[in-house]
């Protein structure tokens, strides 16, 4: 250094060598000497010194984006940054939380789901649905029917009645729809001695469906005409009914254990009035009419297996091939780091509709900051519409899906549009696997960008 | 050199790349896939801000210069994987970053601004710590190119001479003039502004 020319420097440079660290001695010297009898030079000292201190201070503030980092990563195909990323810029807890879902542990548990959901399907398939009906019918019935009168002739009442009962049940169904707007719904007892009934309640559940209820005359309520709700248990009660009230709950039709003197057979026993409420959730009248009407039996007996109109899915998603357009070229390798979850709701038989959030890799430039940053990771939220094509039976329900696609991503807007199989070995739950297309409009740098690529996605079902 | 990849070999197992030298560091980039990963991930750490802050200074426009960071890393990386002989690691990121941006200015036909048509807008007289690194940033507008890079290299990066004339190929006088230059300009530039602070 001791060899710079000093001659192309005045004093008010060699304060910037100075400061820089890379003054000479000689220079040094001299710019002490100036300094000391120079007023006008120390301002300047004061000025290179604030230059100096801008400019370091705004450098500390200046680091690459973590999306940024991790899109020049994911184009080198290195998945471990944790060493890099403390010099970056915090990545959004959204992105946390997938991937949080994408960790080990969450891979084992969902591995043990879709392994527990095929053992339970073998078990179910192994059991043949027959028996399993039959035997409802004998432990359900069977049990109480021992004990009382009913025992000796409900199997063949039932039988016998229900296929008879069609103008009651008529009956019935028009004072379900005359009270269903005052929510209390009255049932009129009969007398007619053809019948080996007098008294039926029809309850009505969105859960359970129809539950059919028989006495055999055995109510002896001394009342007449529709009683209010809340005076309904004592009435029952005074009349010692209570005990011959049947009794369903989640998985069992059980019917009452009055001793056999509480029952009356007299045909003329008259006509009794009480009142049972009407389900808030009520809005399905099943036709007892139809020629379909002996399997009322089986209705009461399935209860249990009834499914509402909701439905969650969770899939995983494999990139198979994908579309690039000119600006992201670069695409990424990785092939299962997908995930997405949707709800359903039943509209009518054929479709379904519902909301869905995924998170799949795909290159997309995120703005950030008024700068647009190429990153692999794609969130979407949107709406879903599923058709059912077709739905045959084997080996439990196998049914074919056109699933269709709307949502929201970070950037625009992605479309997807696949055809799903699902097998239900069960009512409830259900394993799916189908390929999609799937096209992402993305807004770049102000121009509408065009990009896609097509998955294979698999994953569990279950009905509510 | 290959007692010196065992004992490299030996740090990877015990995760300690960032006891590794450059050179050694370097030198991974051409072994097996997992390692030259790893080492091109510490060499990412040290270098990553240095290179963010040239490209962004020599380019404005954000979505430019991120692009033109991305490519350096990407064009280093596949060099270090090729066996490209790297004597030094830090003149050899930069210059591949500088070929870029000359390229992109080259592509570009960046116009160049004339001093009378420059205004600096300061929004008080008394001038904060930001408002004046705003104002260097316009006014590094007005250098010309090699004045600005050497400048950029040394005000943001903490370059010193010598290293910056490594990694331009430069004699370090010619640096030495280049950054003075520079800053004797910006402070002209700056001076009206400068003023008001004091008074």
């Amino acid at each position: 250094m001791e060899n710079y020319n000093l001659n192309n420097f005045s004093p008010s440079d060699l304060i910037f060598l100075y400061l820089d660290g890379e003054a000479s001695e000689i220079e040094r010297t001299l710019l002490f000497n100036s300094l000391a009898g120079d007023e006008a030079l120390q301002l300047e000292l004061q000025d290179a010194i604030s230059m100096k201190y801008a400019t370091a201070k705004e450098a500390e503030d200046i680091v690459p984006a973590t999306a940024l980092t991790n899109s020049l990563f994911g184009t080198l195909g290195i998945s471990t940054i944790a060493n890099v990323t403390s010099q970056t810029m915090e990545v959004s807890s959204l992105l946390k939380y997938i991937d949080l879902m994408k960790t080990p542990i969450m891979l084992v548990i969902n591995s043990l789901l879709v392994g527990g959901l095929l053992t339970y399907s073998a078990m179910r398939l192994n059991t043949p649905a027959e028996t399993d009906i039959a035997n409802k019918k004998i432990t359900s019935i069977k049990s109480s029917l021992e004990e009382n009168y009913i025992s000796k002739n409900l199997e063949n009442s039932l039988k016998q009645v229900l296929p008879k009962t069609t103008n009651r049940i008529n009956e019935i169904r028009q004072n379900i729809n005359s009270s269903k707007k005052t929510n209390q719904q009255v049932f009129v007892g009969t007398s007619d001695s053809i019948r080996d009934i007098n008294h039926y309640v029809e309850y009505q559940t969105k859960d359970k469906g129809i539950a059919l209820k028989l006495t055999n005359g055995a109510i002896q309520n001394k009342v007449n005409g529709s009683r209010p709700i809340d005076n309904m248990p004592n009435i029952i009660k005074d009349n010692r009914a209570i005990d011959n009230m049947p009794n369903i709950n989640n998985d069992s039709f059980t019917l009452g254990k009055l001793p056999n003197k509480y029952f009356s057979n007299n045909p003329l026993d008259p006509k009794q009035y009480f009142s049972e409420p009407l389900p808030i959730m009520t809005n399905k009248i099943v036709d007892i009419d139809s020629p379909k009407e002996t399997t009322k039996e089986d209705e009461i007996l399935n209860i249990q297996d009834k499914v509402s109109d909701y439905s969650l899915k969770l899939n995983g998603i494999n990139n198979l091939v994908y579309i690039a357009n000119s600006n992201n070229a670069v695409i990424s390798n990785k092939r299962f780091d997908n995930l997405q979850i949707t709800a359903l709701y039943k509209i009518n038989e054929n479709s379904n509709i519902g909301l869905t959030f995924g998170n799949e890799i795909f290159p997309i430039y995120i703005k950030q900051n008024n700068e647009f940053v190429l990153t692999n990771n794609l969130v979407y939220f949107g709406a879903v519409y599923n058709w059912n094509i077709f739905e045959i039976e084997y080996a439990g329900k196998i049914r074919s899906n056109f699933n269709f696609i709307f949502a929201a991503t970070q950037t625009s807007s992605i479309n997807k549009t696949g055809m799903e199989l699902t097998w239900f070995p069960d009512k409830k739950l259900g394993l799916f696997m189908g390929i999609e297309a799937f096209t992402n409009v993305s807004n770049y740098r102000g121009a509408l960008e065009f990009s896609g690529k097509t998955n294979l996605y698999y994953g569990i079902t279950y009905n509510f | 050199m290959s007692i010196e990849i065992d004992e490299l070999n030996k740090f990877l197992n015990t995760m300690e790349f960032k006891k590794l030298t450059d050179i050694e560091l370097t030198a991974l980039l051409s072994g097996k896939e997992e390692d030259a990963k790893s080492a091109f991930t510490e060499i990412y750490s040290r270098y990553s801000k240095k290179v963010y802050i040239y490209c962004k200074k020599s380019i404005p426009n954000q979505n430019f210069s991120d692009d033109i960071y991305q490519d350096t890393f990407v064009k280093f990386y596949n060099a270090g994987r090729a066996g490209k002989q790297i004597d030094n690691l830090n003149s050899y990121i930069f210059r591949i970053a500088r070929n870029l941006i000359l390229n992109f200015k080259r592509d570009n036909n960046q116009e160049f601004i004339d001093l009378e048509e420059f205004h600096l807008v300061t929004i008080s007289n008394q001038l904060q710590e930001k408002e004046l690194a705003n104002l260097i940033n316009d006014a590094m507008e007005l250098l010309i190119d090699e004045h600005r890079e050497a400048f950029i290299m040394q005000a943001y990066q903490e370059m010193s001479y010598n290293e910056i004339a490594e990694a331009l190929e430069v004699p370090i006088t010619t640096i030495r003039n280049r950054i003075v230059r520079a800053k004797r300009k910006l402070k002209e530039i700056l001076s009206p502004y400068l003023e008001s602070r004091k008074v």
